[in-house]
């Protein structure tokens, strides 16, 4: 899709379903949050809601403002405005409250390469107040979870960044958490790890009731993982809703088109005007991807040109279209 | 307290459980020790007579590897991606400054003993006799100073090292503003009229201790957890 076809598309509604039958005290209720660094807006009147037991990814490009809003969930960034609760507290009043009850795998891991792995977790386990027996068990645990226990005394440095995510992971899980907060946790991981990592979170919000909230870019994942998604784009949230909602909202985006007419020359045009984003021949049809809202106008303006329509229908788009349709719009919008 | 200790206890495992930390801490203690406790003692035995040589040998000399240990606290734990981890747990800001800091003026502390020790051999193999000065009394006044000397040196080292992205440039910072306290001090002294001695040296050494404590009280600002991760103004996190 060119520069210029982008930039004239039309604006796309903010397609935000709200989570439905929320319980009374949601792990994370995120409300106007507005944080600037600089001249870059990280936040932008950004909300979020998000269910207990479930595991809920945050979707954007970089610059999305995906890892700002895990900082500020955690205190360490203070926002220029809005509300934030965590597990019914303010993370930047009540931070030690907060913190002690989630766990995270930050940026990149955060571990120390200088100690061996069991001494990785082991701070971290005292850092969380566990102490004596329970915190040995709790290490213990941890390794034998992701089978490090055979190489608990090796420095990490030199593990594989698959090796060290687990061990990541297992840090984030010593002082069982009620919320998992993940930044990019399928990064480097290869496709065995990747599998065993989201087999453990679907677990962990199944089995524990924890609530896991997760940033990727990896739209693969997501569709595997989680089952509550948020699209965001320049620090504001694009659409949020479950996996089931959103593909039936991309589903309205891409549609199959027969009849006679329909010429390339036509479809260039109509994007040219913000119709259309894309199409791609296929047999004796056009697929046609359209911004957010495009479809009733889209058939509006095959017939206004003539086109003999035979055949207008959804034809199973996935998150990634959705996803591209979205970030289009707010493009356009951002032009 | 416990997160003190527990801080400390990371702090010293990880330099003396990393080859290359190891062989940094090696090179700077074997200077150290060879030039305060070998080359000055050997040449001239007598300077255990004077009181301000002895606590430049062993107070200043080990309080500028504090001060160069404290500048990697937050700013290498920054550089290394780590200290985003560790700001997630439940520590308290101020545990982790104070454990930090602990283990910038434990190893100085550990310069300061095995150079005194040595500087004592030293000078009595030059000698033939113990050093006159070398009383339990004298030592612990010299332990004393470092102490007030690595602990004033070490806070504010660790407080540039909360406020600069890289550790490199803190330990630079800090290596300057060693310099410029040592001078600073001798100015202070000289304006005061006071001659270091044995009589003035423990009134000195406790000022410098009481200092180092009234900043670390003082200096509360600087321990709020935002402010470390996200100070106002430079580095600004990556946005995303």
């Amino acid at each position: 899709m060119s520069a210029a076809a982008t930039a004239k598309l039309p604006l796309p509604a903010r397609v935000v379903a709200a989570p439905r039958d929320l319980p009374v005290s949601a792990p994370i209720e995120l409300t106007g949050l507005h944080k600037r660094f600089g001249d870059v807006r990280a936040l932008d009147g950004l909300d979020l809601t998000v269910r207990r037991g479930t595991v809920c990814a945050i979707l954007g490009h970089n610059g999305a403002g995906k890892t700002t809003t895990l900082r500020t969930l955690l205190g360490l960034v203070r926002p220029d405005a809005g509300t934030v609760r965590v597990l019914g507290d303010d993370p930047l009043r009540d931070g030690r409250r907060v913190r002690a009850r989630v766990g995270v795998v930050l940026d990149r891991d955060g571990l120390y390469e200088r100690l061996s792995a069991e001494a990785n977790l082991d701070y971290h386990a005292r850092l969380h107040g566990l102490t004596g027996r329970r915190r040995r068990a709790a290490v213990e645990a941890g390794l034998r979870r992701f089978g490090l226990w055979q190489r608990r005394r090796e420095r990490i440095a030199g593990w594989s960044t698959g090796q060290r995510k687990q061990l990541a992971l297992a840090r984030a899980l010593l002082h069982e958490p009620e919320l998992l907060l993940l930044d990019e946790p399928f990064a480097g991981l290869d496709p065995v790890a990747a599998t065993e990592v989201r087999a453990l979170l679907a677990g962990l919000a199944r089995d524990g009731d924890r609530t896991v909230v997760l940033t990727t870019h990896d739209l693969a994942h997501v569709e595997r993982a989680c089952d509550h998604v948020v699209v965001a784009e320049r620090g504001r949230v694009l659409a949020q809703g479950s996996l089931g909602e959103l593909r039936a909202q991309a589903d309205e985006l891409t549609v199959l088109v027969r009849g006679a007419g329909l010429t390339d020359a036509l479809l260039d045009r109509l994007r040219d005007d913000g119709v259309v984003l894309d199409h791609v021949r296929i047999d004796d049809g056009v697929r046609v991807r359209c911004p957010a809202t495009g479809r009733p106008r889209l058939a509006a303006a095959l017939v206004g040109a003539g086109v003999a329509l035979e055949e207008l229908r959804p034809c199973g788009a996935s998150l990634e279209d959705l996803f591209l349709a979205l970030v289009a719009g707010r493009d356009a919008e951002a032009a | 307290m416990t997160d003190v200790v527990t801080v400390l206890r990371k702090e010293l495992a990880e330099l003396f459980g990393d080859r290359h930390s190891v062989y940094g801490a090696m090179i700077q203690t074997a200077i150290l020790v060879a030039l305060c406790g070998v080359v000055v003692p050997l040449d001239r035995p007598t300077v255990w007579r004077d009181a301000g040589a002895v606590a430049m040998l062993y107070g200043v000399f080990p309080a500028v590897l504090a001060a160069t240990f404290a500048a990697d606290a937050f700013a290498g734990e920054r550089e290394r991606r780590t200290l985003e981890t560790v700001l997630a747990t439940p520590i308290a800001a101020r545990s982790l400054f104070l454990g930090k800091l602990a283990a910038a003026v434990a190893l100085a502390l550990l310069g300061a003993l095995v150079a005194m020790t040595t500087g004592a051999i030293s000078a009595t193999a030059a000698a033939g006799a113990l050093p006159p000065a070398l009383t339990a009394r004298h030592a612990a006044m010299i332990l004393l100073g470092a102490t007030g000397y690595a602990t004033l040196t070490a806070v504010l080292a660790t407080q540039i090292s909360m406020r600069v992205a890289v550790a490199r440039t803190a330990q630079q910072a800090a290596s300057m503003l060693s310099i410029a306290i040592t001078a600073g001090l001798a100015l202070v002294l000289r304006r005061l009229h006071v001659d270091l001695d044995w009589d003035t040296l423990p009134r000195v050494a406790g000022a410098m201790v009481a200092l180092g404590a009234a900043l670390v009280v003082g200096g509360d600002g600087g321990f709020r957890r935002h402010r470390i991760f996200d100070p106002d103004g430079p580095p600004p996190p990556p946005p995303g």
